[in-house]
């Protein structure tokens, strides 16, 4: 009898493979572009409040530390500054140039009862749309609540009230939100 | 997404009745995510997995008389390696797998209308991972002490672990087949499986950015066990067919992803899933049935139900499938082109058995951080969709024949939201959809 009857070969397909190079597993994963802390400065005259969020774990399970520095005067004018770090890596990463270079792809939102104040503006994009990593905070009255700032990439910046800081349609992804807890004396 | 497949196929027939197949398989697949970078023109993708597999198996086939049997053993080793230089943390590590497994099935034949399959089978798993644990997030799932002998490596806010773990799983089922009556067939199953958890239940540890969801997996988890009782009554008329497939199944150690409240993130507040392990009993239905109305017009029923119980809480169990009702209607006729039209209509009831995993979270109304019930539970309502599909054939060559198919998902583009897709949060399901396809057999 012969074999070549007996026996039957298939070939379904045969491919291009490539294999590549093991990479190298002894390395963590250098985390990149992920904002640990975002500190916000407010001051007026040689007052100096410093509002600090810092989450060193990024997507772990740890809430992030929120220190105040101190309370705010009613119904005063602060000129604001924020920056956002990254602090897994030493030195430190600074963000917010890239935020300042890139600023038609970002806006960061303050969001705070209204009694507790009004925020504005004070840095524009190339399109003279808003950023926010400058700002003015005019305290409200005396009282206590939580101020919210949220870092947005890519919002719609032409929506109604985006320019104006009303992130209701703004759009977007958050790379940052933190909350800070705000006393007015 | 690339993927790379070769296989490699021997039948050697010893003499009638006994024959010996070898299989081969090989598969390379590299799958790349990308996300939203800020920063210059940086094109590199946010996951980036390289998953490489190679199977093999053989089989012995025997049949003498009545008896037939099989047996046979496979062999699997599977390599995912993550790309670290992604600069994020990847959703699976990377780790190397080795299944071996060896199944012998008796099929006895006792008469013409009965006959008895018993099959055991023996499955050996090992897996070797590597991955980079936080150390808040190890904390965080009381990993220490109980899986200290995994850590390899301290990195500053890192573990460099290695978690191993071997499985020994014996699994078994006696079925019977019986035909009676006038074109009746009867089958009876019972049935013992044994599943490993697979990597990402195991090793799950971050946030999906497509689900936005922080899905955790647990190194506790045992193997699941399900113990099913299956049965089958068929019965065929002359135009019509119908078969009727109750079953019930007690799975020990269910696996599932279960939310569980909020983790904040300097990104925000995001919902954790969670994998835990209850035990389960899943109680279902299958009905089907085909009815050739004349010679070019067929009806198609499908009924599908199950009803699931978890029997550790005394509750129902999340993401169970809602009764679905598929009806077909089709025309064909062999002298137009083997011209084929399809109207199906799709009928998926609301899952009214579901758990309460409502939680307590703040978010932000008018400024302030207000507590609000996030409603991650209630299932969409149920909807109806209507499906058309069509297709011909026609001569390209001597002997060739082509297919030319047009189809529309979803006629009349209903908005509907599927219990069974995260997604369901955030959007609705695919509205209408076209579809030209084009197949050509040489």
């Amino acid at each position: 009898m012969n074999y070549l009857n007996k026996t039957k070969i298939f070939f379904l397909a045969i491919a291009a493979v490539t294999i590549t190079s093991c990479n190298n597993d002894d390395d963590p994963v250098n985390e990149e572009e992920v904002i640990t802390t975002v500190t916000t400065t407010l001051t007026n005259g040689t007052t100096t409040i410093t509002l600090t969020s810092r989450d060193l774990d990024g997507d772990g399970p740890n809430a992030p530390v929120v220190t105040v520095s101190g309370n705010l005067t009613a119904n005063t004018v602060y000129n604001g500054e924020i920056i956002f770090l990254n602090e897994l890596e030493t030195p430190a990463e600074d963000l917010t140039t890239e935020i300042e270079e890139e600023g038609e792809e970002h806006q960061i939102f303050y969001q705070i009862p209204a009694s507790l104040g009004i925020f504005g503006y004070t840095d524009f994009d190339t399109n003279a749309k808003p950023v926010g990593l400058m700002f003015t905070y005019t305290t409200g009255n005396a009282g206590t609540g939580n101020l919210t700032v949220t870092l947005r990439h890519l919002p719609n910046k032409s929506a109604a009230g985006v320019a104006a800081g009303d992130i209701t349609n703004a759009g977007g992804a958050t790379d940052a939100q933190v909350t800070y807890p705000i006393v007015i004396q | 997404m690339q993927h790379h497949l070769a296989k490699l196929n021997y039948n050697y027939y010893v003499k009638d009745g006994e024959s010996i197949g070898l299989q081969y398989a090989f598969q390379f697949n590299n799958r790349k995510e990308f996300d939203l970078r800020t920063g210059v023109s940086d094109s590199r993708a946010a996951l980036d997995l390289n998953l490489m597999t190679h199977t093999f198996n053989a089989d012995y086939k025997l049949s003498i008389d009545s008896w037939d049997f099989k047996s046979g053993i496979m062999g699997l080793f599977q390599n995912n390696s993550a790309n670290p230089n992604t600069g994020v943390r990847p959703l699976i590590p990377s780790y190397n797998k080795f299944d071996a497994g060896i199944y012998a099935i008796v099929d006895n034949h006792i008469s013409d209308d009965f006959s008895v399959e018993a099959g055991i089978r023996y499955d050996f798993s090992t897996i070797e991972a590597t991955k980079y644990y936080l150390k808040s997030r190890w904390n965080e799932r009381n990993y220490s002490p109980e899986f200290n002998n995994f850590i390899e490596g301290d990195f500053g806010t890192q573990w460099l672990t290695k978690p191993t773990f071997t499985f020994h799983n014996f699994s078994a089922s006696v079925g019977t087949q019986y035909s009676f009556g006038n074109e009746y067939e009867w089958y009876f199953n019972i049935s013992h499986a044994v599943r490993n958890p697979n990597p990402s239940e195991f090793f799950s540890d971050g946030l999906h950015h497509s689900s936005g969801m922080i899905e955790l997996g647990d190194l506790r988890l045992k193997q699941e066990k399900s113990n099913k009782i299956s049965t089958s009554l068929q019965k065929q008329w002359k135009n019509f067919k119908v078969n009727i497939n109750p079953f019930l199944n007690y799975i020990e150690d269910y696996m599932f992803l279960k939310p569980v409240g909020f983790e904040t993130t300097i990104r925000g507040a995001f919902p954790v899933w969670e994998y835990q392990q209850i035990n389960a009993l899943l109680t279902g239905i299958d009905l089907n049935s085909e009815w050739q109305i004349n010679e070019h017009w067929q009806h198609r029923l499908l009924l599908s139900y199950v009803n699931g119980k978890d029997k550790t809480n005394d509750d129902a169990i999340i993401d169970m499938p809602p009764l679905n009702i598929n009806n077909r209607i089709s025309f064909n006729k062999k002298d137009w082109n083997n011209l084929t039209l399809e109207l199906q209509s799709e009928m998926v009831f609301r899952q009214t058995q579901f758990p309460n995993n409502n939680f307590i979270t703040n978010i932000i109304v008018d400024g302030e951080l207000t507590p609000v019930e996030v409603d991650i539970s209630s299932p969409p309502a149920a909807y109806h969709l209507l499906h058309f599909a069509s297709d011909f054939q026609f001569k390209i060559a001597n002997n060739s024949m082509a297919t030319l198919g047009f189809s529309v998902f979803n006629l009349l583009d209903t908005k509907c939201r599927d219990y069974l897709n995260r997604q369901r949060f955030y959007t609705d399901e695919m509205g209408r959809n076209f579809q030209i396809q084009l197949k050509i057999n040489y």
